[in-house]
């Protein structure tokens, strides 16, 4: 049972369906989605976020092993681990799901309105309808019945009051009479995936939250900037709804405030501010001023450094170092005033249409009452307790956690960690893998459209406003109608959306369509969705075509809409021009080796493959060292204060003892061939080659340290690396104990004009390092020079715990960096207080510098032979989505974890480490797997055994047949990039899909 | 200019000596001054900051922080500050940066400006700020009562004088006694109307406590020992003070810090909560029409930032006034008038910065358009008269009970005859 249908909750639902699990998906409100399904982009890529969630909330809602539980929470959990009774309690939706088909008839007529609460009370709605227009499932509710008149007055009275959506509806799906309902469900194991409350501000009395009309929260802005919001994307200001000149951001509003309570830092807001801030820009028609007020910088993940930069550089922003004290009444009507100190020291005034306040995050209250109920300890903030090496465990056994219910986190942080708990949760029911699952459902029957005359149907996307707000959409679609074969047309305001997808099937069945064509985004993301809408209706998946007139048209001619809207009928003529000629293409299966490739013997690789053995999964761990370890070998107690090296000797004592795990140190690979479900590896070990084969590979090859050149590394012996330093800590050295003062320096390496990227772990390094020096020796005067302190989430706490035992912090730019020298045999270190503006220098008895953690040195090699990125930010590997597959390749069946994906901390390896297991028991599962469709085919009569598609194909596809001289393709292998077709002198090879006669007929579209 | 040696001029124990000799009424490991995060809410809180020289509150804590305990003790912020505790109301780190300053100006051997320390001294030798004798207070006393004698038409009204068994002790400023006589008659005629038990006594009725602004905890607790000693003697249950501010808050605050649990077993009620709760319970009736003009208040920081009485004056206005205004910012969000913090016995060293503060505040009334303003303290009140002066307002400055006084309804019989 999954509790909590948010990113996290679907990922783990969906993850854990796919690994032979019936899945209980148990939602509080009416619909799934959670928070992100209200936001309007995501950092640090500005993908729309609704449109990389509703892939997902659709999959979830088609699975047929995924069964959504809405209105219901967890009452009581009874029972051991792999044996649960849960008791759960379903608030009456008032409406059948079976029979709705969300037309809103009944919401029409309806009397009731409310606040609408998915806009934050934005907006009004009725009182029956869709939590949000995308909702999964898409069925309509009664959210608030105490305010529905025939469910007050009518049920009181015994009379017939209003009942004016029963009426109204056709479907007869209205019900009145339905009741609470509580129920039991057996299951194996939990995860809670709850989420998070936003922080209420109107308590900051400062702030005239509530009461200055212009004041709204960062989740507010969201739904202002949201297509499906309020003001349909167009930037107002609530006072008024005029376009506001300047907007302010104010962090940390319910975050890293000690007179509150909320001392941790909430861990997201940062990289969110930005993110408002830029799309805000985006949208505004005039040149809009965006400041951002704040103490730290914390953009920390991958690619957010780089982001901040852009920020700065490219857009524009401005970002104020000043934690804001008030807001007041500004000169103009509705406006506000912020009187800020700057970092030096000036006072400023400056006015504002439109203030944001960055609201932290909460524990969710809800969950804290089902945390009681079930016996679940919380930590001090009533967050889910949990310790580093056992990050989505909770007190109970047999209940998992992840997501922002365990401790602020940004959604790539809540996907891994979610298919962590899949993973946790399959380990601990791997027995009973595929025993509760739902027969899959009869594949339609295909319908034969062979020789039938092309009859296309035609579904144009506003995509909210992305595109709608640019591109004509009415008149691309009335103009395509007219095209040859055009026999429907039709607009929506997200095609993608479920609602949508009931349409298009329904009239693929009215109008006899026998070629669907979207025009939409890209079919990157969405074609999948689309093709199985098809198949669902009986229709060959292939004769679907993509017609992209978002990226290639709406986003980039902006400013041009008539251009924009010619343009956008040309993309779709050109579609459909295509799939006239389009033939239905058939898949192929393939078996799968139900083994698995671990590359890497660190905490993240030994985590992931102890959870495939323990799943039942033969592993192959390959370590290139003679021990395994990896970094954690030089780590010897967390921040926390959790004891490394012991839980690395229970790891490795487990993984070598795992009879299903066989261990090659020392080893090297030499090859690697071969596709998902099916690679050979050549290793060699000790100067003998072996050969492994496996159905799936996960990259954790780990990192390394910077060995620096800077502050006088490698020149005097006092200043050393954190983790140097560290080891000096764990013996106890007298260097160490007889010190008087121990400096650290941050960013060393890290943040850098050739290093951009920030290296995550160096602030809560040293704040390690500086309380374990305290602790030793508590008279030793320990200095920290830093940039930004990046102690995100509960990590703030140690922070704060080492101020408070006197650690001295002070903060530097990068233009004024710290001086490190040797003055007679004295270490000294000169810094500049950035407050006081008065230079310092420090004698220095040990100087620890936080060096940048560095890519592994081998990734580039590894990358090409298992066929991905291996070169991102200097030689960190490239995940499949930064936000939603956090541990996928784009090559199937590769999957990536620790170091090797960026910058972590010990418990976020772990994570990600049971994370890649879970993703990739998702492939060992399965005894077949599915390939071919529009793949390469070769016409071996015009073949003429030249065998330049041989050594041309990338993926090492193509296979050269001796004895009939001629080539061939391994349909499982070609991802059908048409290579080989562009090569071949004697137009043997064609790509399914992509024709010859398929692209003429689009290029004459074009130029028609 | 040459980079300090931080080895040589950092005091690193100096931010914990402070939190040891600071006076807490609450747990003092939450308030840790190695917090900080000088973050800058705390100089942008200040209204003074950039208005006077040496007066940002984020360098003084980061002098502390960095142990730079001979600049902090000659910095000027010191004694500029008027402890008003605005800046740190949304200190996330929690810091109380007034009690901080109190704490280095009261124990680190610092000796106050101008006669901040001499008045402290004088109160103690007296028994009260002014050295007003027994005799004086007795013969002041006597010739009001004389005075509401004849108002009353009642020859044999008077004012209750060491009534052992009273309900009440009314403790006064010393000023009234020697200044201000006519506010003697004001809050009499408030008393009586609402027929308490109450008295005054000759040897304990200084409301004063300067051991609050030169912090020294020593010399306050002998101050307000005055009071103390002086209400066990008679009985009382209720000590209720005339309008001061910084009496109150040391009264409040003293009980809980310079006193064990039970030594002081009083009630402390300033007269603006006092005069709020006889109109809430209809112990006095007021009239409104008898003050037409427009009036506003000020907030003093001791009763309203740090004693809490936030809607109290606002509730009396409303009832006392036809037409009250506020000013803005107000209630805990107030600016301090300029002279808080000891800041008018600290004499000439601060009149320059004290006057510049006050223009803030001369800004905030006048924006209220209003011709009375109200200051239910005797610092602030003062303050804003030089204000007054110095910005040639033309406003009326009063307290409270000047507005309630006027406002009574007697019953038949009572009260003033001059009328009739």
């Amino acid at each position: 049972m999954v509790v909590g249908g948010g990113i996290a909750g679907v990922q783990a639902s969906l993850d854990l369906a796919e690994a032979g699990y019936y899945v209980y998906l148990v939602e509080r409100s009416s619909a799934i989605g959670g928070t992100m399904a209200a936001l309007d982009k995501t950092f640090p890529t500005n993908d729309c976020s609704m449109c990389i969630l509703s892939p997902k909330l659709v999959e979830c809602g088609r699975h047929p092993n995924i069964e959504i539980v809405t209105l219901a929470s967890l009452v009581d959990l009874q029972g051991e681990p792999g044996n649960f009774k849960a008791t759960l309690i379903q608030a009456p939706r008032y409406v059948d799901g079976d029979k709705c088909v969300a037309c809103g008839d009944c919401a029409a007529k309806c009397p009731v309105k409310i606040s609408d609460e998915f806009n934050e009370g934005l907006a009004i709605k009725k009182i029956i309808g869709n939590k949000y227009a995308q909702a999964v499932p898409n069925t309509y509710a009664i959210s608030h019945p105490e305010k529905c008149l025939y469910l007050t007055k009518g049920v009181q009275t015994g009379k017939e009051v209003c009942k004016l959506c029963v009426k109204a509806c056709n479907k007869d799906a209205i019900n009145l009479n339905d009741k609470e309902k509580t129920f039991n469900l057996d299951i194996g194991a939990v995860i809670l995936a709850p989420g998070f409350d936003e922080f209420e501000p109107a308590s900051l009395k400062s702030f005239g939250y509530g009461v200055y009309k212009n004041v709204v929260t960062s989740i507010e802005f969201e739904r202002i900037l949201s297509a499906s919001g309020p003001f349909s994307g167009h930037l107002v200001r609530p006072s008024d709804h005029t376009e506001p000149k300047k907007v302010a951001w104010i962090q940390c509003v319910g975050s890293r405030d000690r007179r509150i309570g909320c001392n941790y830092c909430s861990s997201v807001c940062c990289t969110y501010a930005i993110k408002e801030a830029m799309i805000a820009k985006e949208h505004s028609a005039t040149p809009l001023d965006t400041a951002i007020f704040f103490m730290d910088m914390r953009t920390y993940g991958k690619g957010f450094e780089a982001y901040y930069n852009r920020a700065q550089n490219e857009t524009g922003i401005r970002f104020v170092r000043s934690r804001i004290f008030e807001l007041a009444p500004g000169s103009t009507e509705d406006s506000l005033k912020i009187r800020y100190s700057d970092e030096d020291g000036e006072i400023k005034n400056e006015e504002f249409d439109m203030v944001v306040l960055s609201v932290g995050l909460q524990p969710s209250k809800s969950a804290i009452e089902m945390a009681g109920k079930i016996g679940v300890e919380l930590n001090k903030y009533n967050f889910a307790d949990t310790t580093n090496f056992t990050p989505v465990e909770t007190s109970r056994s047999g209940v998992f956690i992840c997501g922002a219910f365990q401790s602020p986190m940004d959604i790539p942080t809540s996907v891994m960690q979610a298919s962590a708990a899949a993973a946790a949760a399959g380990t601990l029911l791997a027995e009973a893998r595929g025993t509760a699952l739902k027969a899959a459902a009869e594949p339609t029957v295909e319908l034969d459209v062979a020789g039938e005359e092309p009859r296309v149907g035609v579904f144009v996307c506003n995509c909210g406003i992305n595109i709608g707000s640019v591109v004509s959409v009415p008149e691309v679609r009335d103009y395509v109608a007219t095209l040859p074969n055009v026999v429907y047309a039709e607009e929506n305001l997200y095609t993608c959306s479920s609602d949508t997808q009931d349409k298009i099937k329904e009239a693929i069945k009215t109008h006899k369509l026998n070629r669907v064509v979207v025009s939409a985004c890209t079919p990157r993301t969405h074609e999948p969705l689309f093709r199985a809408t098809c198949a669902e209706a009986g229709l060959n998946p292939y004769l679907f075509e993509f017609g992209n007139i978002r990226e290639h048209c709406s986003w980039v001619h902006m400013k041009d809409k008539e251009a924009a809207t010619q343009k956008a009928k040309e993309i779709t003529a050109r579609a459909i021009a295509k799939a006239r000629l389009l033939d239905p293409l058939h898949t192929v299966t393939i078996g799968v080796n139900k083994s698995a490739l671990v590359i890497g013997g660190g905490i993240a690789g030994m985590n992931a493959a102890l959870d495939l053995a323990t799943q039942g999964f033969e592993v192959s761990l390959l370590e290139k060292s003679d021990a395994l370890g990896g970094m954690a070998r030089r780590i010897h107690f967390t921040l926390e204060g959790m004891n490394v090296t012991s839980y690395l000797e229970g790891l490795v004592s487990a993984v070598t003892a795992n009879p299903k795990i066989k261990v090659y140190t020392g080893a090297q690979i030499k090859d690697a061939v071969g596709y998902v479900g099916n690679f050979t590896t050549t290793v060699e070990v000790g100067g003998k080659t072996e050969e492994i084969n496996h159905g799936a590979v996960v990259i954790a090859i780990g990192g390394r340290e910077l060995k620096t050149t800077e502050y006088m590394y490698g020149q005097d012996a006092r200043v050393m690396t954190g983790l140097e330093l560290e080891e000096e800590i764990a013996k106890g050295s007298d260097k160490v104990k007889n010190a008087k003062n121990i400096v650290m320096i941050n960013c060393v390496g890290s943040r850098e004009p050739d290093r951009v990227y920030c290296s995550r772990v160096c602030c809560s390094e040293s704040v390690k390092n500086a309380l374990k020096v305290k602790e030793l020796n508590p008279d030793a005067n320990v200095y920290v020079l830093y940039r930004d302190m990046r102690t995100y989430g509960f990590k703030e706490d140690y922070y704060e715990a080492a101020r408070g035992k006197g650690v001295m912090f002070l903060r530097f730019d990068p233009g004024n960096k710290p001086v490190v020298a040797n003055d007679g045999g004295k270490l000294t270190v000169a810094v500049t207080d950035p407050i006081l503006k008065e230079a310092f220098t420090i004698d220095a008895d040990m100087v620890g510098l936080a060096v940048a953690t560095l890519p592994p040195e081998d990734s580039k090699g590894i990358a090409q032979l298992y066929k991905v990125t291996g070169e991102y930010e200097g030689g960190f590997f490239l995940e499949a989505h930064m936000k939603l597959r956090p541990v996928d390749f784009a090559t199937d069946g590769v999957f990536l974890a620790g170091l090797a994906h960026g910058p972590k901390f010990i418990e976020e390896s772990i994570a990600q480490g049971r994370a890649a297991a879970a993703r990739a028991a998702t492939v060992l599962t399965k005894d077949q797997l599915v390939g071919g469709g529009a793949v390469a085919k070769v016409d071996k009569e015009k073949c003429s055994g030249c065998r330049v598609c041989v050594t041309l194909c990338p993926y090492n596809a193509i296979t050269f047949l001796e004895e009939e001289n001629v080539a061939e393709v391994n349909e499982v292998l070609c991802k059908g990039c048409g290579t080989c077709v562009a090569a071949c002198p004697s137009k043997a090879t064609q790509a399914m899909g992509f024709k010859d006669e398929q692209i003429f007929a689009e290029i004459e579209a074009f130029l028609a | 200019m040459e980079a300090k040696k931080l080895n040589e001029v950092r005091d690193p124990k100096f931010r914990d000596e402070i939190v040891e000799k600071m006076c807490f009424h609450d747990d003092k490991a939450k308030f840790n001054l190695n917090y900080c995060l000088s973050c800058g809410t705390c100089a942008a809180g200040c209204y003074f900051t950039d208005l006077v020289e040496n007066h940002d509150p984020r360098k003084f804590m980061r002098k502390i922080a960095l142990g730079l305990k001979d600049e902090v003790l000659n910095d000027p912020f010191v004694w500029l500050c008027n402890m008003c505790g605005r800046c740190t109301m949304n200190c996330p780190g929690n810091i109380p940066l007034a009690n901080v300053v109190r704490t280095v100006r009261g124990q680190f051997g610092l000796t106050a400006p101008g006669h901040l320390q001499k008045v402290a001294e004088t109160h103690m030798e007296t028994g009260n700020q002014m050295a007003v004798t027994e005799e004086d207070f007795l013969d002041t006393i006597d010739w009001m009562q004389e005075e509401l004698q004849e108002e009353f038409g009642d020859p044999n009204f008077t004012i209750p004088v060491n009534v052992e068994g009273a309900e009440i002790l009314f403790i006064a400023h010393p000023r009234e006694i020697k200044y201000y006589p006519e506010d003697i008659k004001s809050w009499t005629k408030v008393m009586v109307n609402a027929k308490e038990s109450w008295t005054l006594c000759p040897t304990a009725f200084d409301v004063t406590n300067f051991g609050l602004f030169n912090g020294r905890d020593d010399e306050a607790r002998k101050i307000m020992d005055f009071t103390i000693n002086e209400a066990k003697r008679l009985g009382v249950k209720r000590i209720v003070m005339t309008e001061c501010g910084h009496g109150y808050w040391a009264y409040k605050w003293g009980q809980k810090v310079w006193y064990k649990e039970g030594e002081c077993p009083f009630t402390f009620e300033h007269f603006v909560e006092y005069m709020a709760d006889l109109i809430k319970t209809g112990k006095i009736k007021v009239d409104k029409s008898k003050n037409p003009q427009t009036v506003t208040i000020h907030d003093p920081c001791n009763t309203v930032r740090k004693g809490g009485l936030i809607e109290e004056g606002r509730y009396i206005l409303e009832n006392v006034a036809e037409n009250f205004v506020d000013m803005w910012p107000n209630r805990e969000y107030n600016i301090c008038c300029g002279g808080g913090g000891g800041a008018l016995p600290m004499g000439d060293w601060v009149k320059e910065a004290r006057m510049k503060k006050g223009k803030l505040k001369a800004d905030q009334m006048m924006a209220t358009g209003a011709e009375i303003c109200c200051a239910p303290c005797h610092n602030c009140y003062d303050q804003l008269n030089d204000i007054n002066k110095e910005y040639k307002l033309g406003m009326k400055i009063k307290h409270l009970h000047h507005l309630v006084a006027n406002a009574l309804i007697w019953e038949e019989g009572t009260g003033p005859k001059t009328e009739e």
